[in-house]
């Protein structure tokens, strides 16, 4: 009877420890699952741009304790590059895979089984023609657009001929950009008088620039990305135009700073590169652990003048710090 | 009903599990209040300790910090009244002589900037346009506007001003993150301040700093000046989106040390220098500090469990110990109980209460033990002197009923018959005499018992006739000694001698199953149930005729048991029947 008793309680305190261990192996298992996010962006980071988005990307790794890899392919032209990065990135099973694709398809057979192999799909910068992924964090160029338009606007009349340098015609933010462009402003829309193509390609940009200025007596030039401004800003520099037409460029790089310092652009509409990347861990990492998370970001634009390009929050973003 | 409970689980039967109870009760309270005061205490010591890691991390950073800028303090100081420096922006030389004073600084310049990696730029510039930035060869930005910086326009005000970090685009084609400190330099001809020094330290130098810092997962370090603006932070780009916030006003208005943010998560812990006026501000999730305590809240629980577990197995070894000389002395005591004292109990060689219980117990046994064999003697010694006083009481009573015949028969002149009976007497007496053993066999007593019969047959002449019908078997049968010729004597005096006309006694001996049964039959007057009870009856008024068959009787019982004895069957006018029945052992 008493032998009873005492084995009764031996084994209600084993049974104790058991179940109290157990469950502190628990606690401790989950702690350890921390989201594992392969991120595969256009291009290997090279340009200030891209800089900025992974430098993005690996500080909201960081202050969401994921574990992340980024993989990029060799140029922004690589089709096949990435879509093999994309089929490994598949194979090492993470909880989410965040690709800004080089294609609109392209990319698009191959992101399918990412979702087929149940894994998350986050887009950054840009996406592809069907709308298969889980949420996407891009800057919304419409607004990009308006931006220029409503500067554009304030520094124009009813006698002012207006330009367009573009991109690609078939581009989806080319096209964007522009509406946004047009929609701005307002009743001068009518005053643009022609719209050239880049083809995002510096020489083409000048070339098509030069023609338009010599076809037209241009006031305001909206350029639609960077080619195209810097493209476009190497002509007006060489008819002698430059300060003395509005020119608006869009995204950074030095050359095109230089310009703005210079005089040459009257301002830059600049894409936040640096939270597009924070932003598109952030909400990979939220589509793993959260039941509900934003599907569509806009990470955001800035239009910087010369007169406040060295404003602290301006000269963040056009020179972003990277240690060196 | 839980009262009941509890007074039924505390009332064990064995001192076992009192002790195992008691103690397992006691040691998980004493572990339960050790586990809850390290519990509670597990918060302030992981607050104090992380408080102490960081304001140490930050007024490292501070001094690394100070002494960077004071390094550059020291530098500025000395150029702003260097004659070369001001020789070559106020004195109207010709350029030739310029020239070689701006050869001269340059030198210099690149002696600091080459000592000195984390010097980006220093360079003067004159109010009048004339600079030297590096070296001669540096090239200013064109379009850049300076007079316009701050750090040109409040030097040019006479005073020394660091700036938050920047770009600092004064040279053609360089776009560098720094932090410039500069200097008004004093014209001495006019008094007035006509040029400034700056110095441009570089900001990877701060950043590289903080993020060295290694607080926590998610913790970081960053630093604001005097005004809010912040010189360095991992997240100023974020800031600046507004996609994160940073109180800065909170850091201003505080007065150091560390503090809970409005959103409860971070904890602020700053640190002013007031060489530069700038705050470092280290940064720690409350969230993962509570991680970190409950890892230490986990091992504190673990180490309690492990502890319980370890005293529960001390408690039940220990008590184990203390009751098994218990138990076996009870195991003993049982033994005693059920009447075996033959058991073997050690001497125990613990000096505590049990062990002293437990001597008690087998110095007890002991003498008890002895107490049953000094009974067992005691009873075995009165038994033997029982025998020798009826052996003794036999003889006397015998020879008086027979002394009683001779006289009667020489009464009568009988010389013949009384030489005969006197003969018979003196053979019998010869019998009883030789033998001192208790034991004899059926033979020597049917032997003993026809000399009798020989006297008592002259005694009574024709009265008496006997027959003697005993099986081979028995004779050899030993018996104790004396126990037939009373039976016949009593067959005679009670049954034959008032019978009229003649009397039989018949004398059988055969074995019945395992017994040995000698019957002495007489025809006589037969005996009434009281009768034959009263011949039984020890105590009763002393009658001597009774003597004999009585202790028969109660020898027979000493010797074989109680089964065995004698038996009595009697009708009146028919005769009795005594049975003497005694176990058959071959």
């Amino acid at each position: 009877m008493e032998k009873r008793k005492i084995l009764i309680v031996i084994a209600a305190v084993f049974v104790a420890v058991a179940g109290i261990l157990f469950s502190i192996k628990i606690i401790m298992n989950t702690r350890t699952e921390l989201p594992y996010i392969i991120y595969i962006p256009k291009v290997k980071a090279g340009t200030d741009f891209w800089l900025s988005v992974v430098a993005g990307a690996e500080m909201a790794a960081k202050e969401n304790e994921a574990t992340l890899e980024i993989n990029a392919p060799e140029d922004e032209m690589d089709v096949e590059g990435q879509n093999k990065l994309i089929l490994k990135a598949i194979e090492k099973k993470p909880d989410a895979i965040v690709v800004s694709p080089n294609s609109l398809v392209g990319n698009l057979e191959v992101l399918k089984k990412v979702k087929e192999a149940g894994i998350k799909l986050v887009y950054i910068d840009s996406a592809s023609s069907e709308h298969i992924q889980d949420a996407i964090i891009a800057t919304d160029n419409y607004q990009a657009g308006r931006k220029m338009g409503e500067y554009a606007k304030k520094n124009i009349d009813e006698n002012s001929v207006i330009g367009i340098v573009s991109h690609v015609k078939t581009s989806s933010t080319a096209t964007e950009r522009e509406k946004g462009f047009r929609d701005a402003l307002g009743d001068y829309e009518s005053q643009i008088t022609e719209v050239v193509y880049s083809n995002s390609d510096y020489e083409t940009g000048y070339q098509e620039t030069m023609k338009l200025l010599e076809k037209y007596d241009i006031d305001v030039l909206a350029c639609l990305n960077e080619n195209s401004a810097v493209g476009a800003a190497r002509a007006v520099v060489e008819k002698g135009l430059g300060g003395k037409i509005i020119m608006i460029g869009f995204d950074n790089s030095t050359e095109e700073i230089k310009l703005l310092e210079a005089g040459v652009f009257s301002a830059i509409v600049v894409q936040r590169a640096y939270s597009m990347g924070y932003l598109g861990i952030e909400t990979a990492v939220k589509s793993v652990t959260q039941d509900t998370w934003s599907v569509n970001i806009d990470s955001g634009s800035l239009l910087i003048t010369k007169d406040n390009m060295y404003n602290p929050e301006n000269q963040e973003v056009l020179f972003p710090f990277y240690g060196n | 009903m839980k009262n009941g409970l509890i007074t039924k689980l505390l009332k064990f039967k064995s001192i076992r599990t009192t002790i195992v109870l008691s103690f397992t009760v006691l040691i998980v309270s004493v572990v339960l209040i050790f586990a809850a005061i390290s519990y509670s205490r597990g918060e302030k010591v992981v607050f104090s300790i992380a408080t102490d890691y960081v304001t140490q991390l930050n007024e490292q950073i501070n001094r690394n910090i100070d002494s960077y800028i004071s390094y550059m303090e020291n530098v500025a100081q000395l150029e702003v009244n260097n004659e070369d420096v001001k020789e070559y922006l106020f004195a109207y030389v010709n350029d030739s002589k310029k020239m070689i004073i701006g050869e001269t600084i340059s030198s210099q310049f690149s002696v600091l900037r080459e000592t000195r990696q984390d010097i980006h730029n220093i360079g003067i510039i004159g109010k009048d346009g004339s600079y030297l930035i590096n070296d001669r060869y540096v090239v200013m930005n064109e379009n850049v506007e300076y007079q316009k910086m701050d750090w040109y326009q409040e030097a040019l005000k006479g005073r020394m001003v660091l700036t938050t970090s920047h770009v600092q685009n004064i040279v053609a084609d360089d776009y560098q993150w720094v932090v410039t400190l500069s200097n008004g330099i004093i014209n001495q001809k006019t008094g007035e301040v006509e040029g400034v020094f700056f110095i441009d330290l570089n900001y990877s130098l701060i950043s590289s700093l903080c993020e060295s810092i290694d607080l926590s997962n998610r913790g970081y370090v960053f630093i604001v000046d005097e005004l809010g603006n912040i010189i360095y932070h991992p997240k100023q780009q974020l800031i600046y989106s507004g996609v994160r916030e940073e109180n800065i006003e909170e850091i201003l208005t505080s007065k150091g040390g560390s503090y809970l943010t409005a959103d409860g998560d971070k904890i602020y812990f700053t640190a002013k220098s007031e060489n530069t006026g700038w705050t470092v501000v280290g940064v720690n999730y409350k969230s993962e500090m509570m991680e970190q305590m409950n890892e230490t809240r986990q091992m504190y629980v673990v180490l309690a469990i492990l502890l319980l577990v370890l005293a529960t197995v001390l408690a039940v070894i220990f008590s184990n110990a203390l009751t098994k000389p218990i138990k076996e002395l009870r195991k003993s005591m049982k033994e005693v109980e059920s009447g075996n004292f033959d058991i073997q109990l050690e001497d125990s060689d613990s000096m505590n209460e049990i062990g002293r219980l437990q001597n008690s117990f087998r110095i007890m046994i002991y003498k008890i033990r002895q107490l049953i064999e000094n009974n067992k003697a005691e009873q075995e010694a009165k038994r033997k002197s029982e025998i020798r006083a009826l052996q003794a009481q036999i003889n006397p009573h015998f020879l008086y009923n027979t002394l009683d015949s001779i006289i009667w028969m020489a009464e009568g002149s009988n010389t013949e018959e009384v030489i005969q009976m006197t003969s018979a007497l003196s053979k019998l007496l010869r019998k009883s005499i030789s033998n001192e053993d208790e034991l004899v066999t059926l033979d020597r007593e049917i032997d003993y018992v026809k000399e009798y019969l020989t006297i008592q047959k002259m005694r009574y002449q024709d009265k008496l006739e006997y027959e003697i019908d005993v099986d081979i078997e028995v004779l050899r049968v030993p018996i104790a000694k004396l126990v037939l010729q009373p039976l016949v004597e009593n067959a005679i005096y009670h049954g034959i001698k008032y019978k009229e006309g003649k009397g039989l006694i018949q004398i059988k001996g055969f074995i019945l199953g395992s017994d040995v049964v000698v019957q002495i039959k007489d025809n006589g007057m037969g005996m009434s149930e009281e009768k034959i009870q009263s011949i039984f009856a020890q105590t009763g008024p002393a009658d001597s005729k009774r003597v004999g068959v009585q202790n028969v009787h109660s020898r027979l019982q000493l010797y074989y048991g109680k089964d065995y004895g004698l038996r009595y069957e009697s009708k009146i006018g028919e005769g009795t029947t005594a049975s003497i029945i005694i176990p058959y052992l071959q």
